[in-house]
Parts: C-alpha cells; structure tokens; sequence
C-alpha cells in the first residue's frame, strides 16, 4: 500500500508540479554606485523583491506561478530610462516593477501607456504620475500627499509665519514638491518669502546660504534628495541659521547617510516618509529581522516599499488567469486597499494611494519617530 | 654690348630685392602662424566644448522632457555657461533660433556639429537632445576665440614689423648709397690720383681711401708700378742706346772711316792735308747731326720751349717736300700737295719744321713699305679759329688704337728711335694745338691730323 501511494505520488508530482512561468521586470539603477558604499541605489530594492518572493512563495506555489525576473537597467543616466522601457515593452515581461524615483518614473510611464505594459512603481510620487490612468500603478504617496502633513507642520507645529523655500531645479521630484507646497501653503496663514533656486548637481551651497542669511523667516522648507538636503542644511546652519528645517521622503528614514554629511551639526528637522525601521508592528519588526538576517543589513523605504509592491503584484498574479499584460492590467485596477508593511492603503482608480504617513523629527544623531498619521478609506 | 652696372645700382637692386623677400617671408611666416595658431585654438576650442556634452544634453534632455524641470533649465544654462566661460549657450528648437553672426550651421539630429563666426572670432558646438529615435531640441555653446584677435593682432603686429624693416632697410640704404656714390667714388679718384703721381714719380701726400682693401690694391698697384717702371727704364735705356747708337752710327762711322784714312798716311804724305779737309767736312757735317739725334732724344723727356712768330706755314711745308725730296724718290713714292699758298699763323717754324719733316717722312715710309702705288698727300685748310693740317698715306695704317701711336718708342719701324711722333705731339700741344692719329679713308692708310690755333 504504501508501495502504491508512493508510485502515485512519483507519478502525480510531475503533473503537480507544472508551473506557468512569467516575467516580471525589473526597472532600476542596477548597475549605478552609490556616493557612499551605505547605499548602492539598485541593491535594496531588488532584495527585497527576492525576500517578498520568497515569503509569498506559498501562494506562487498554490497559483503554479513561477516568477522569473528580468531586470532592465538604465544605470546612472535616467535618460536610458527610455531606452530600456522600451526594450521591456518588446520583452515578455507582463509586468515592470521599479522606476524608484519619480523623474525615471515620469520619462517612463508614457511608454508604458503606449506600448500597453502594465508598471508598478513601488516609490515614485511625483503628482502627475497619477494623471497617466491605465497601466501605470502606484504604491506609494503622491507628493500633494506629503505636502498637505508638511503644511500641517509648518502652519501648527512650528507656527511659521514666513517660509524660504529651496527649490533644485534641475530634480522633478523637487520641483513637484515645491509647486505643491506653494499652492498648499495658501490655506494656511503663512507666506513663502523668497523661492532661492539652485542645483540638485552642485555640492558647494555657500552662496544659497549667503542669500538666505539676508531674509527673514520662520521655517525653511528644503525639499531634495537625502546628500543635497543635508548638504544644503550644513550650509545654511554654518551661516548661522536655526530655524527649523523641513523635508519631504527624500530625507530617507534611516539617516546614517544624511547626518554624516552633517558632521554633528545642531538642527531642528521635520520630515515625512513611509514607514521607519523602527515601527512597532509587527509586521515590520519581522520584515526587518528577515531583511537583516538575509541581508546582513537594515532595510530602508525603497526596499519596504518594493517588497509591499510585490507582495501586492504576488497576489494579484495569483488571481490572474489566463496570465496576460491585459488580464494582470484589468486585476491591478480592482485592487483598493492592501495591509503591508508601510500600513494601510487605499486606492482610487490608477491614483496614488492614501496611506498612514510617518513624520520623522531629528535628533543629534538620527530621526526619531515624531507620530504616525493613519489615514481612513475615503 | 651690354652695359655694366655700378656698384651703387647693384646695392639698390640688393636692398630692394632683400627687403621684399624678408617682408614677403615675414608677412607669410606670420600669416601661417596666425592661422595655424587659430585652427590649434579652434580645435581646442571644440574639444573642450565638448568635454561634458554627453552628461549636458543628458540632463538638458530631462529637464526638456520633464515640465517639473523645464523651469529650472535657464539656471542649468548659467551655470554651465558661467562653469565653461562661455560666450553664448541656449536651447535651439530649429535653425532659426542659431544666432546669425555664425554661417554654415547646420543642425544634426544624431550628431555633434560645430560651427564658427565668419572671421572664426567665435565657435560653437551644437548637440542634439535626442533620444534614441526623436531629436527633441540642441544644445548650443559658443565661446570666443582669443587666438582670432590674435590672428588680426598678429597681422597688425606684422605690419609693423614690416614697417620697421623698411625704415631700418631705408637707413641701410642711405649708407650704403653714401658709400657707394660719394665715399667709394672719391677714393676711388684718390687712388687715380696717387696711381697717375706714381706713375710719374712725384710725390702726393694726404691719400686716404677710406677701405682697407683700396689700401691693399693701392699697395699691389705699387708693386705692379714699381715693377712697370724698371722694365720700362731698362726698355727705355735700352731702346735709347739702340736708338741712339743705330742713328749715330752713320754719321760716327763717316768720322771714323775718315780718321782712319788721315792715320794711315804718313805726316808728310801729299794727300794728307786733303784727307784732313775731308776728316774735318766729316765732322763739320755730322757733328751737327749727332748733336740733333741727342738732342731729339733728350726732347722726349723735357718741355720742349717754342718761340713764336708770325709766318706762312705753306713755306714749311714746301721745306719739308724739298727735304724729304731725296728720301721719297728713292722710296718711289708719290707726294702731293693741296694747300693754300698763304697760311699765315703764330708759330715757332723751326719747331713745326720737325712735326712737319716727321709726319711727311713717317707716311713715306709707312707707303714705301706696304703699298704698289705708294702715295702720300699733305693738305691744310684754314678756318676762323685754326689751321688744319692733314698727312694721310697708303699704308696700311694703324692696328690697335692709333693714340698709342705717340707713346715713346711704340715705333713699328726697324730704324728709329720711336719718339718721333712724341716729340711731334709735344710741339704741336706746345702751340695749343692738338695732334690726332686715325686710319683714313683717302688712301686707306694712316691719317694724321693737326690742329694749329690761329691765335697761338
């Protein structure tokens, strides 16, 4: 008997075990070196698309969904974003995941659009990607999103009354947040005394700092990337500026990078983001030690963001049948709401979502969780 | 015949011909370069125009797709344009937007292309912000040349340095023409004189010839004279004592045979007195005549002194006929006459005599020896200011130049003593006369011809 089960099983396996292989692309700076060895930019988010693989391997498994990926890189020069959207469109990616910040994600979503591949960008939340409608899927916040917690800030917290704004110029995901923040800023009683421009490229801010020394404010709203944000607030803090300082999710979360630039400079820093690795769920505590055990390192927002998209993208595929670009399109639109472990999130049609909002505050040495803005479903 | 240029036409033509070849190869030198200093500039120029093109058009292309970034695309520009030390950078959309001081640009979809301003005073590169199927717009940078104004520069710089070189050639030349007009020139003339003084054996003091090498040809010439003159005595003394000796010999040799007929008879023999007489009409007739070969030859070598007066030349003339009669009739050769029968003059007639007696017996001769018909014609005119008188023979004239007749003893006969014709000359210049040699066209022999002033 147990001669026969045994034949049975061997005999059943292999029709058991015929799995549908699907692509899924990845879009990233794979192949760009980060400033500092802490972060290469491609790493964290690829890792955590392994370790979400891996941890939803149960429902693949059940779906007889085999994942292949495919990474597509455009390395440091976003303009290659064009190039390799392209490719993947021609490709037998039914879907691409990545674009992790918001100018790779707005060069590549028309494409996507036009060549009808369905894009998850897991981090990019540049306003206008919410205007692109079909294939295009967001899984983060919009920058109007951060701006509205920030003006909160600005206006209730600090109670500022005149704000300088510094705006990089040559960064969209900047530009977004300052255009934004100026048209958020009108509800409240406060002014924006002067808009100093400069550039994202540049290291050396002592002329930005130069020209806020001669104005008068109460906040100084810097809305960059993690390097030009601290640089900018190095700068400014030599010359002898205290006021507060605030940021959007470009500051990063975790901050070993930022303060280091910062050389134990004294600050008062707000800024908003996704998720910290300190939260206390649950979930997040597990993600992280997982991340760290597999990784030998902490995780940041880009990856706890890839790993929700893809636990996300896991499920969808799974109730997705026949697996085709127009069938996993038409079951990512259905998708509303999603418990991760950036918390709850809630979706309008091809919109950016509504999720909880963590406000970070600075200390001597890092952020530490100021509060956490849970939203409700609309 | 070619004419032979002077030493100063020479050093103009040098002047003039180094000032235009150094100009041309400086102006050409320069002008090569200039413009090869310009096309290094320009290629340096593009080169670091394009340095950082590829990460530009990058980011331009960003900013042009993205419209969060487009607003922030003038301050990319300054700062690149401040970054380069440009002179002009913008965003093209088409041709019309290059600006319209640069010619021939033309705009590439896919590639880098350079244009410059019409004098290259300012290049540009234009880079198209393309994807890799749609151009979208170019990047256009420009930056001035400095090697342009330095090529202007230059050529001005050229200018002047030509200028100088034509005034420092200018200068040259004055010198040079100085030396060559006056100071060359007049040492020249003082060597002529020194070589004339030396000829003569006086002494001349204060030469200077103002080159050291005149210097040296002045003492080589020295050499060359000095050498001359004892050739010239020895010929002299010789020609002298062989003249003298030939001419004498005659006349010694009749004294002679005469002497020796009185010694050999005895002191009381019959026909001694008469031997005597004869002895002492041998010397009473050519005594005299030795006298005169002496004193002919001693006139070659001083002033001859005239005296003169008032009488006719044809009387001289016919003297001399009558002389010559005998000398002429052995010889067979015919002589005429055509002469007025008055041609008073202030003369010395003894003197002329001896010019008239020379030339008459030098054309008999010179007919004797050369001619089947020999003939000699003697004529004389008259004029307002002078006498002319003409001896041409049939000879068969003079080979060479016929004034080196009346140098001393340049006589081609086999008698006589060759200062004639000197003596000749010295007597006729003593009247203020002038005396010429020349081939004739009468008898196709030789012509000599004297002028004799009436007024003395």
């Amino acid at each position: 008997m147990k001669l026969v089960l045994a034949l049975l099983t061997i005999l059943a396996a292999p029709i058991a075990q015929a799995k549908e292989s699907v692509t899924v692309g990845l879009a990233s700076n794979f192949s760009e070196l980060s400033t500092v060895s802490f972060s290469p930019f491609g790493g964290y988010f690829k890792d955590a698309i392994n370790l979400a693989i891996s941890d939803n391997q149960k429902i693949l498994d059940k779906s007889q969904i085999e994942i292949v990926l495919q990474d597509f890189d455009y390395g440091k020069d976003e303009i290659n974003v064009l190039k390799k959207a392209k490719e993947a469109a021609l490709s037998r990616s039914i879907v691409v995941m990545g674009y992790n910040y918001s100018s790779p994600a707005l060069l590549s979503a028309p494409i996507h659009v036009e060549q009808k591949l369905p894009v998850i960008y897991p981090s990019a939340s540049a306003n206008r990607l919410s205007t692109f409608g079909k294939y295009v899927h967001l899984g983060s916040f919009s920058n109007k999103f951060m701006v509205e917690t920030l003006a909160k800030i600005v206006s209730q917290t600090i109670k500022a009354k005149k704000v300088l704004v510094l705006a990089a110029v040559d960064c969209a995901y900047c530009m977004d947040l300052v255009k934004s923040f100026e048209e958020e800023i009108k509800e409240y009683d406060t002014e924006i005394v002067k808009t100093i421009q400069l550039l994202e490229k540049d290291s050396d801010f002592t002329k930005v700092a130069e020209e806020a020394k001669k104005l008068k404010f109460d906040a100084v709203f810097v809305p960059c990337q993690e390097l030009t944000a601290a640089r900018l607030i190095s700068a400014l803090t030599e010359a002898g500026i205290t006021k507060p300082f605030l940021g959007a999710d470009g500051w990063g979360n975790e901050g070993s990078e930022f303060f280091r630039v910062l050389k134990g400079k004294k600050f008062t820093g707000y800024s908003v983001t996704h998720w910290h690795p300190k939260l206390a769920t649950q979930k997040s505590k597990k993600f992280v030690a997982d991340y760290l055990k597999r990784f030998n390192k902490l995780p940041n927002d880009t990856s706890v963001l890839a790993y929700d998209s893809m636990t996300l993208l896991i499920q969808t595929l799974a109730k997705t049948k026949p697996l085709t670009r127009e069938n996993l399109e038409k079951n990512l639109s259905l998708v509303k709401t999603f418990d991760g472990i950036t918390g709850k999130a809630y979706w309008g049609a091809h919109q950016a979502p509504r999720k909880d909002i963590v406000v970070l505050k600075t200390t001597d040495t890092g952020f530490a969780i100021d509060q956490i803005k849970a939203v409700a479903r609309e | 015949m070619s004419k032979t240029k002077s030493l100063k036409g020479r050093v103009s033509d040098i002047s003039i011909y180094s000032f235009i070849c150094m100009s041309v190869v400086m102006f050409v030198c320069f002008w090569a370069y200039s413009v090869k200093k310009n096309h290094i500039a320009i290629a340096q120029i593009k080169s670091e125009l394009s340095l950082n093109l590829k990460n530009q058009t990058s980011q331009f292309l960003r900013s042009y797709l993205l419209p969060e970034q487009r607003a922030g695309m003038d301050l990319i520009l300054a700062g690149i344009r401040n970054d380069e030390s440009l002179d002009e950078i913008k965003i093209l959309e088409s041709v019309s937007d290059i600006p319209n001081n640069f010619t021939d640009c033309k705009l590439n979809e896919t590639a880098v292309t350079t244009c410059s301003t019409k004098n290259f005073a300012i290049t540009s590169v234009i880079a198209p912000l393309h994807d890799s199927e749609k151009t979208y717009a170019y990047l256009f940078k420009a930056r001035k040349n400095s090697s342009a104004k330095s090529v202007s520069d230059a050529m001005q710089f050229a200018g002047a340095a030509v200028f100088i070189i034509a005034l420092a050639f200018f200068v040259i030349y004055l010198r040079l023409r100085n030396l060559t007009a006056k100071q060359l020139p007049d040492s020249m003339d003082q060597l002529t004189k020194w070589i004339e003084a030396e000829i003569e054996g006086k002494e001349i003091e204060n030469i200077t010839l103002g080159f050291s090498e005149l210097e040296d040809l002045k003492k080589k010439i020295s050499t060359v004279i000095e050498r001359a003159n004892k050739s010239r005595e020895q010929a002299i003394i010789g020609q002298v004592t062989s003249g003298i000796m030939h001419d004498i010999k005659t006349p010694l040799h009749s004294i002679v045979t005469a002497t020796h007929l009185v010694d050999e008879q005895r002191a009381d023999s019959e026909d001694r007195p008469m031997l005597l007489e004869n002895l002492f009409n041998m010397c009473r007739n050519n005594i005299p005549l030795i006298r005169e070969i002496i004193e002919t030859t001693l006139d070659g070598n001083r002033n001859i002194q005239i005296n003169k007066s008032t009488a006719n030349l044809r009387d001289t003339i016919d003297k001399a006929i009558a002389v010559t009669k005998e000398f002429s009739r052995f010889r067979n050769v015919s002589v005429e006459v055509d002469a007025p029968a008055e041609l008073f003059v202030d003369y010395d007639s003894t003197q002329f005599a001896r010019v008239v007696n020379n030339l008459l017996k030098n054309g008999i001769e010179a007919a004797a020896e050369t001619s089947t018909t020999p003939k000699v014609k003697i004529s004389a005119t008259q004029n307002e200011k002078n006498i002319n008188l003409i001896v041409e023979d049939s000879g068969i004239g003079f080979k060479g130049s016929p004034d080196k007749a009346f140098r001393a003893f340049r006589t081609t006969k086999v008698r006589g003593t060759g200062l004639g014709l000197l003596i000749s000359k010295k007597i006729v210049e003593a009247h203020n006369g002038k005396i010429k040699a020349s081939n004739g066209s009468t008898y196709g022999g030789a012509r000599m011809e004297v002028e004799l002033p009436l007024g003395g």
